[in-house]
């Protein structure tokens, strides 16, 4: 029911779009921030098990915590080894893969010595393969002017069968995605062209697709939309997307889902009140200190495939942010003139690329 | 400027339309008694019954007074009146809101029985008194915190979407308040909507809002009056933890036919009513409609306008009268409203409700009557879409048995006690499979019964012309009942499915918890000089039916729930004061009061509560103590052309919840804001009658923001962007301000009795915060941003053209 009430608080009356209007407004926020985050997971796919530690910070993103020390353990207390900072604040545990059945928890020690556990959290049994399908849709949406602006989305379904034995599944789906960004090869007495750089990125989003299969008796899932991409400039050159499909805990789906509960709101009566999304870390030493951020054992499936632009069924448009060299103009974003400024890019290519 | 001109105009243009003359000119002398029993010292007693002209109806609390107010009384609740005076010429007055003043002129030699009729309709305009109870009441009766309004009152003021609504009228006197314009219910000195018992002919009500709260449930040509109790509360009401709404609907007139109705852009309505058998069986039949759907299908939305949305409600009353002493009516009363979004949600709820009532007149002194209600109100929620389409519904029946008698023994006594008995009978809980598609698990949950019993005794004591006490003793018990199966939890540790250690069925009505206490109501009035009195007030109120809410405010479609052995009622114990002063004949009333609630066992939810289909209700539940106190500032001017008063509200309200377990506490423990705490209310009301029945209105209001949780920081998780919020309640959004204007002309057609009503609401278009909530403008913006929601964001005018013959 959690699931009518979030689609109530989308499409919240009539009325209220009929007459009501949406304006920014000031909120002077008393909370200087400094409360720590960890969150990340274990997976069953090697070099997925990662965690990220910040601290919060107010009206803008966590600083991240640097120097940490992050060992992971079974529910046996066997040791699993360190993470590795691969940057600020973002650890993982390199060739590492989970056994399914297994529960596992982290331990963080910071650089000031305060020490942090999550709880155990058991990675599920099954994990059956995903299969991905997309569509290219338009959707007419309001913006935030309440001004009606045609947007074009490609939209990614996940299908997949659940064995009959298991229960009570429980997934969530999430979407790494990989583009190729070629700088501008401005013409040049040498003909050199500069490399081209391979852009991983995961587009933040408020919600998650989730699936809690305690309330259905299908043992299928078809079709089901996971993930909504909206159509921009990185779609220029190939671009791979990476759908994984992950089955989590029970107590995972309920802290997913009350994060999509907030997502949701858009303070109508329907709106579920706000609260605070309480995950499974705890300070070893002070049990009052709140922890955000949540510890997942997640049994993972995925489904990749990669687009070009001819596979649009319309021309893709952006004048001023792509990088090819047309003739008729020399100013380039910073990306077209060092593909390395784009955040998260890499010359290194995916082996699958 | 331009507008204040405007008004300031129209003012000085209004205020100059009036006449008057001697009503008593042409009225012929009646003479009461005879000589054969003529006194020769000492008073008479003259009594009858005051009726309305036609239906013959009682009406009670209407004025009568002799020479000016040289002898003066009121009529009793069954339009009984007793008036003590010698024998001798008299020019006599009566009045009663909504009617025409009655004029006599008597000649009395000694005691006699005389009924007095009034007629309906305005009453002159210099003579106009605006409130819907007798002059000076406010000062002379013991009871304080009574909010009444006259419906005709209330028909000029400036409306939302054409329709007079009763619940927002309220809301601009003082202690009254709501969330905003699409909030459910009201709020009333400190109190959630579920805690204010609406009654509709004496029978409770569990809805009284069409359309998200845009427009009240009550139609505006069936109710007969209507009061607010939030303060003291006469014994024979209870049931609900802060207040009283009592709305009493018309009867169908027993001597000729009339009808009457209104029609506009959005809604209309129509009225008849007349005698079946002339002064013996009278019918009335009201129905109002809405057809908004023209208006959807002109939004350039495909969503908005592939949208429904409808309601209606209709009122059917049969009356009979046996004889003089005797008479009977049945009544049948239904909302309905339905909502569907495109094809992506629907809801639509509905109440009913059939009764049966008798009134006896066993002699002038004692009247009994009896009311048998059954009423229902059912719910439905509609996902269409996927593999989880569903609909949820619920359905609250109930069954009341409410005897009371009425006794009268003199002046100075008013004695009344009965008992009451309310019996929930809720139907299961089901959620199903909607659609083909859907592969959702059906539920069904069975929602607990229980009986709530009442004997109650009320006694008004005039102790001397100065000195008024009002007693009043309410026993109240509920039993949970059969079937249930009922969870047993660990002691020591907070409620959850994990701490369940055994289950105890019951079955069919066997007692499964019982609560009962006694609800003692004290109103003491000392006048102090003239036209002056200070009352003081102590109610005990228990609650034994809860409203159970997950969302922002209650919402149409939140389910009701009984109390059971894990959700103890919740009591109320308010205390109020005030000091009342009358000015120029009682043309202007004045008030200041003050008072403090203490609430047990309040329910507060835990973070992210599932609230449908859950046999364990309980353990997404918690009970904590909430304080309310205020002081309240009264002006108003009800007689005369022009009236109107000004009212201003300080309160505070506050709620405190801990837990076992101390992370489940909210708050930490600590007190924080209910969230439709508003320290600051103001109201400003002007309504200028004018020639023809026309007349003018204008509502000023403003309300200091209401209190929400904030985001405070965010941070990403596996690419989703988690919010950190504040503690609940910590902030509070902007005040809320709004300029309403209306204008009824009268006799729009001649030989027509005819309005027009125009009316702005929202005169200024200001875009009033109704929450705040937060959004990522663009995905390339990780740290969501505040924006308000206002559910108004521009003047809207309404248009209503009402006939009546």
């Amino acid at each position: 029911m959690k699931a009518f009430t979030m689609k109530l608080l989308r499409q919240f009356g009539i009325f209220v779009i009929l007459t009501a209007c949406i304006s920014p407004i000031d909120i002077r926020i008393n909370n200087t921030g400094g409360q720590i985050i960890i969150s990340g997971q274990v997976s069953s796919i090697e070099d997925r098990t990662t965690i990220s530690i910040g601290r919060t910070a107010s009206g803008r993103l966590p600083e991240p915590k640097e120097g940490a020390q992050v060992i992971l353990f079974d529910m046996y207390d066997n040791y699993y080894g360190s993470f590795h900072e691969y940057k600020p604040g973002e650890y993982i545990l390199l060739g590492f893969s989970g056994v399914p059945g297994m529960g596992y928890k982290v331990q963080v020690t910071l650089d000031d010595g305060r020490i942090y556990e999550s709880a155990i959290e058991v990675m599920p049994e099954y994990a059956p393969a995903v299969s991905v399908t997309h569509q290219f849709n338009e959707r007419v949406a309001a913006d935030l002017d309440g001004d009606n602006v045609s947007q074009r989305f490609i939209d990614l379904f996940a299908s997949t069968e659940i064995p009959e034995e298991w229960e009570s599944p429980y997934f969530f789906w999430s979407v790494d995605e990989v583009y190729l960004l070629s700088p501008t090869d401005f013409p040049d007495p040498f003909g050199s062209i500069p490399p081209p750089c391979f852009v991983y990125q995961k587009i933040a989003t408020n919600k998650r697709a989730l699936y809690n299969g305690s309330v259905v008796n299908s043992r299928e899932i078809q079709n089901l939309l996971v993930h909504e991409r909206k159509v921009d400039r990185t779609f220029l050159e190939r671009h791979y997307l990476t759908t994984y499909q992950s089955s989590i805990t029970q107590k995972a789906y309920e802290y997913w889902s009350k994060v999509n509960t907030l997502a949701f709101s858009r303070g109508s009566i329907f709106d579920t009140p706000p609260a605070q999304v309480k995950g499974n870390f705890h300070n070893i030493a002070n049990d009052d200190e709140i922890v955000w951020g949540y510890f997942q054992a997640t049994h993972e499936t995925f489904d990749r495939f990669f687009l070009l632009p001819t596979d649009f069924p319309y021309t893709l448009l952006f004048p001023t942010e792509s990088c090819t060299f047309d003739g008729t103009r020399w100013d380039y974003p910073p990306y077209c003139l060092n593909c390395l400024s784009a955040p998260n890019s890499s010359y290194t290519r995916p082996d699958w690329f | 400027m331009r507008v204040c001109i405007v008004i300031l105009f129209s003012l000085t243009f209004l205020t100059s339309i009036s006449a008057q003359q001697d009503p008593w000119l042409d009225k012929q002398w009646i003479t009461i008694g005879s000589d054969s029993t003529r006194l020769t010292t000492g008073n008479v007693i003259v009594t009858g019954q005051v009726k309305v002209k036609g239906s013959g109806e009682a009406i009670s609390g209407a004025s009568i007074s002799a020479d000016g107010f040289k002898y003066f009384n009121y009529s009793d609740p069954k339009g009984k009146y007793i008036l003590e005076l010698p024998p001798g010429k008299y020019k006599i007055t009566v009045r009663h809101i909504g009617m025409k003043a009655g004029f006599y002129r008597w000649i009395v030699v000694s005691g006699g029985v005389l009924n007095l009729e009034l007629e309906e309709g305005i009453t002159d305009l210099e003579e106009l008194v605006v409130t819907a109870r007798p002059i000076d009441s406010n000062i002379k009766q013991s009871l304080a915190g009574i909010a009444t309004l006259g419906i005709n009152e209330i028909k000029t003021l400036p409306v939302l979407m054409g329709e007079v609504d009763i619940v927002k009228s309220l809301q601009l006197m003082p202690g009254v308040s709501s969330i905003g314009e699409a909030a459910q219910g009201f709020n009333v000195r400190g109190g959630r909507p579920d805690q204010n018992l609406t009654l509709f002919n004496d029978a409770p009500i569990f809805n009284t809002s069409h359309a998200l709260g845009f427009v009240s449930t009550f139609n505006q040509d069936i109710v007969r009056d209507f009061s607010l109790y939030k303060g003291s509360v006469p014994a024979q009401f209870g049931g609900r933890a802060s207040s009283i709404l009592e709305i009493n609907a018309n009867r169908g007139n027993f001597e000729k036919w009339n009808f009457q109705g209104g029609a506009g852009p959005i809604s209309s309505r129509v009225t008849i009513d007349g005698p079946i058998k002339k002064n013996k069986t009278s019918i009335l039949l009201s129905g109002r409609a809405a057809y908004p759907n023209w208006i959807l299908r002109k939004v350039s939305d495909p969503n908005v306008n592939s949208s429904s949305a409808s309601f209606y409600d209709v009122y059917l009353s049969l009356s009979h009268r046996f004889n003089s002493n005797s008479s009977i009516e049945s009544n049948f009363y239904q909302s309905n409203d339905g909502f569907l979004f495109s094809n992506q949600f629907g809801y639509d709820w509905k109440s009913s409700l059939a009764q049966i009532r008798w009134t006896g007149f066993a002699d002038r002194k004692a009247s009994p009557n009896i009311g048998v209600t059954y009423g229902e109100f059912k719910t439905n929620l509609i996902d269409p879409v996927g593999q989880t389409a569903s609909q949820l519904t619920n359905v609250l029946r109930y069954v009341q048995v409410k005897p009371v008698i009425n006794y009268i023994p003199n002046e100075k006594h008013s004695i009344s006690g009965g008992f009451e008995t309310m019996i929930y009978l809720p139907k299961d809980e089901v959620l199903k499979a909607y659609g083909d598609i859907s592969s959702i698990i059906p539920k069904r949950i069975n929602k607990e019964s229980g009986l709530e019993n009442s004997i109650f005794a009320n006694h008004d004591f005039e102790i001397s012309d100065r000195i008024s006490l009002t007693t009043g003793l309410r026993f109240s018990s509920y039993v949970q009942l059969g079937p249930d199966s009922v969870f047993q939890y660990m002691d020591g540790v907070p409620k959850s499915t994990a701490s369940i250690t055994d289950t105890a069925n019951y079955k069919n009505f066997k007692k499964i918890a019982s609560y009962n206490g006694f609800e003692p109501r004290v109103a003491l009035r000392f006048s102090t000089f003239k036209n002056q009195s200070l009352k003081v007030s102590y109610n005990r109120m228990r609650q034994y039916i809860h409203q159970i809410s997950n969302t922002a405010s209650p919402t149409p479609v939140d389910l009701w729930q009984v109390s059971t052995s894990h959700l103890p009622p919740q009591v109320a114990d308010n205390f109020s004061a005030g000091y009342f002063w009358n000015l120029k004949n009682n043309t202007w009333e004045t008030s200041i009061e003050v008072y403090y609630k203490n609430l047990k066992s309040l329910i507060e939810y835990k973070d992210f509560p599932e609230l449908y289909v859950n046999n364990h209700l309980e353990t997404e539940l918690l009970t904590g103590k909430g304080q309310a106190s205020g002081i309240e500032f009264l002006i108003r001017k009800i007689k005369g052309s022009l009236t109107g008063w000004v009212s201003y509200t300080y309160s505070q309200t506050r709620i405190k919840v801990n837990s076992l377990e101390s992370s489940e506490a909210i708050n930490n423990g600590d007190w924080f804001a209910a969230n439709y705490n508003k320290p600051h209310l103001f109201n400003f009301v002007l309504n200028k009658r004018m020639y023809n029945n026309s007349a003018f209105s204008a509502t000023l209001s403003y309300a200091s923001g209401r209190p929400f949780t904030a985001i405070e920081s965010s941070y990403i998780a596996d690419g989703v962007v988690v919010p950190v919020y504040s503690l609940r309640n910590q902030y509070t959004i902007p005040a809320y301000i709004r300029l309403d204007l209306s204008l009824t002309i009268g006799n729009v057609v001649r030989k027509l009795d005819d309005s027009l009503s125009i009316s702005i609401y929202n005169l200024f278009g200001r875009d009033n915060a109704y929450s705040v909530f937060y959004q990522r403008p663009s995905s390339q913006f990780f740290i969501p941003k505040p924006f308000q929601l206002s559910i108004l964001g521009a003047a809207l005018p309404s248009l209503t053209y009402n006939l009546k013959f």
